[in-house]
């Protein structure tokens, strides 16, 4: 069917609403689903999922409230969805442990805001072939196995050279917070 | 499972990077239910990890400014805005959202890449840049670029709170207003693919439409369609991008191909799959001069009888390849190959050059398309957004990136003058070679309003600069 777009209707009111205040809290709700199910590309699908219900439920929306934390409950059952499905998961909702995380998050969310200041000038000064991986996964979103190949190393490796990245990031960070450095 | 521990780190680690086995997913989540500590450590470390994935398409270095620019934007965010705005196209999104979690991913993969060919900088196109809401084509040789907006009249580096609304043809002449005009009878918008032809007066859209840029008046060019599938249960493109030649004579499109081969799953007949390919199509005639493989990035000579792309398309260590714009043919494969990926290429208005911007280390080099040899190798020093163009009498190369520009002289390989810039820029230069115009890329930013954090759309700004300001600098 070819659709003839001239004859579409404009978007009201509320969705245009709705898409200011989730594309607004899009990137805290990334980070507070990737708290609970880190992997990329989970928490995307996560998060698009939660943006359905969002938009499903919006007409109950209080817009004296804040839109993020009533966004984080609805993600928050979303991921709960997502583990009842996955068996090796379920141990984050034995005992409360998604609701625990997601509290100690929001505690330490402050602390974060101010350290990830230093994110940037401490990407800058890690050695270029480690910069280099970092690009490649978490910017282009290389796979592993293509980094490897393109840097001449191990899947093994790159695995290892990521984890080792966020430790000398968070080594960086916690000095530049100590010396108040490049800010 | 200790903590802390090696065991521990690597647990967290394999679940961020989706590599977990049910022991470490299992053993984590045991030892974070009984241990404060561990949990603290837990969540600093998923925290980086969510905020690097955020700088997605970002430069090291200049990550607040890129961070929601154009073309290069995270591709995080462009998954997820087009997922919201997919909520009220309805459609693909719901197809994805029932289906099986394996298939989802390879379904999303496939579409994404049919629908935002260009949204992971892979993309042949120099000239278009969009994100879901906003879109801009430029043309090369005329001050002109045209955009999608809302009715009224939009000012060169407007900042509009987005709406979603934004659908009709604006055209901005930077010579004669600072002000956009409307073409209210005109629908075009974010998510259609076009480009503007060299001198400013004509848009080619993908769907055939050809827009006459001073009367309205619409006619058509057959382009072979734009969708192999565009109806309630989503879209497949098959053009992905659009370019006019620089003499305007042709078109180039960049093509996904469908290819079904005969699958071995016992349920299924066929497996689906993509490559891609640029055809080249003279303007306004239609027809097909040749097809060729697509590479990454890509430029044409003046004439518009040779094109030079960044091969492979997808993989780090590209080589500049350069073929026969009217046979296809391969002319050279330029030596050294960059240490990364071609992120702009240009050619000298008389032929003689060809230059590269290597995101590996940020050097720019020129090659004498002559004799095939590498004549410089320039470091102005940047891994992002790119761009190049040389001056109309061949001697000076402009290069801009993030939080600079700088012109290099061709002659002898070195950067005779650099200013600062926030974003990078298109490149206008002046009849005489003595100044330029640098048109903003930029289309979107966040600001503090009455509801916290709100969108805006950001339209190109123009900044224009003498040539002798900026050899002082």
């Amino acid at each position: 069917m070819d659709l003839n777009r001239d004859e579409l209707p404009s978007s009201d009111e509320s969705k245009a609403h709705f898409l200011r205040l989730f594309l607004a809290s899009e990137r805290e709700l990334f980070r507070y689903v990737a708290a609970l199910v880190p992997d990329i590309s989970d928490a995307e699908e996560i998060v698009q999922q939660t943006a359905v219900e969002l938009w499903g439920r919006f007409d109950r929306f209080d817009p004296s409230q804040a839109f993020t934390p009533w966004a984080c409950r609805f993600a928050l059952n979303v991921v709960k969805q997502w583990v009842s499905r996955r068996e090796k998961w379920r141990g984050l909702l034995d005992e409360g442990l998604a609701e625990q995380l997601a509290g100690r998050r929001e505690e330490l969310r402050p602390a974060f805001d101010q350290r990830m200041k230093h994110l940037d000038g401490c990407l800058e000064k890690l050695p270029a072939e480690q910069r280099g991986i970092v690009q490649a996964y978490y910017f282009r979103r290389e796979s592993v196995e293509a980094i490897a190949a393109n840097a001449r190393r191990s899947v093994e490796g790159v695995y290892k050279v990521l984890q080792r990245v966020r430790a000398m990031l968070r080594e960086c960070i916690e000095r530049a917070m100590r010396t108040g450095e490049m800010l | 499972m200790n903590f802390p521990s090696v065991e521990f780190d690597d647990a967290v680690s394999a679940l961020c990077l989706g590599t977990a086995s049910e022991r470490d997913v299992v053993g984590l989540h045991s030892r974070l239910r009984s241990d404060p500590a561990a949990r603290d450590e837990y969540l600093w470390q998923v925290e980086m990890h969510a905020r690097l994935a955020q700088m997605a398409g970002g430069e090291i270095g200049g990550i607040e400014n890129v961070r929601w620019s154009g073309r290069s934007s995270g591709q995080m965010r462009l998954a997820v805005a087009a997922a919201v705005v997919m909520i009220f196209a309805g459609g693909l999104f719901w197809s994805l959202r029932n289906a099986h979690d394996n298939e989802k991913k390879t379904i999303a993969a496939a579409t994404q890449e049919l629908k935002h060919g260009s949204s992971n900088g892979m993309g042949f196109q120099m000239e278009g840049i969009y994100r879901e809401t906003v879109r801009f084509a430029f043309a090369s040789d005329a001050p002109v670029f045209v955009g999608t907006g809302r009715a009224e009249p939009i000012a060169l580096g407007a900042e509009v709170p987005y709406t979603p609304a934004g659908d009709t043809l604006h055209i901005w002449d930077w010579s004669k207003s600072p002000l956009s005009r409307v073409m209210k009878d005109i629908r075009l918008w974010p998510t259609d693919v076009f480009a503007v032809s060299p001198d400013g007066k004509t848009l080619v859209i993908a769907s055939g439409k050809v827009i006459d840029l001073a009367s309205g008046e619409i006619s058509k060019i057959d382009l072979g369609g734009e969708y192999y599938l565009d109806n309630e249960g989503g879209q497949l493109r098959r053009i992905q991008e659009l370019q006019f030649t620089p003499d305007g004579k042709h078109l180039a499109l960049r093509l996904s191909n469908i290819v079904l081969s005969k699958s071995t799953h016992p349920l299924r007949k066929e497996d689906f799959d993509t490559t891609r390919t640029i055809q080249i199509i003279p303007y306004p005639a239609g027809g097909l001069v040749c097809e060729v493989p697509a590479g990454f990035r890509g430029a044409f000579s003046q004439d518009g009888k040779r094109m030079a792309t960044a091969m492979p398309e997808d993989k780090a260590k590209q080589q500049i390849v350069e073929r026969n714009a009217v046979t296809g043919e391969l002319m050279r494969e330029y030596e050294p190959r960059l240490n990364e990926f071609a992120y702009a290429t240009a050619y000298s208005p008389d032929g003689k050059c060809l230059a590269a911007f290597d995101s590996g280390g940020g050097d720019v080099l020129i090659w004498d398309t002559a004799s095939g040899e590498l004549k410089h190798r320039v470091h102005p020093r940047g891994n992002h957004a790119a761009y190049l163009r040389f001056s109309p009498d061949s001697k000076l190369l402009a290069v801009s990136l993030i939080n600079k520009f700088s012109i290099i002289e061709v002659a002898s390989g070195t950067i005779v003058g650099t200013v600062p810039q926030d974003i990078p820029a298109q490149i206008y230069w002046a009849e005489d070679g003595k100044s330029f115009d640098v048109v903003t890329t930029m289309t979107m930013t966040e600001k503090a309003g009455k509801e916290g954090q709100e969108v805006f759309d950001v339209f190109p700004g123009v900044k224009h600069w003498k040539l002798t300001d900026v050899e002082k600098k």
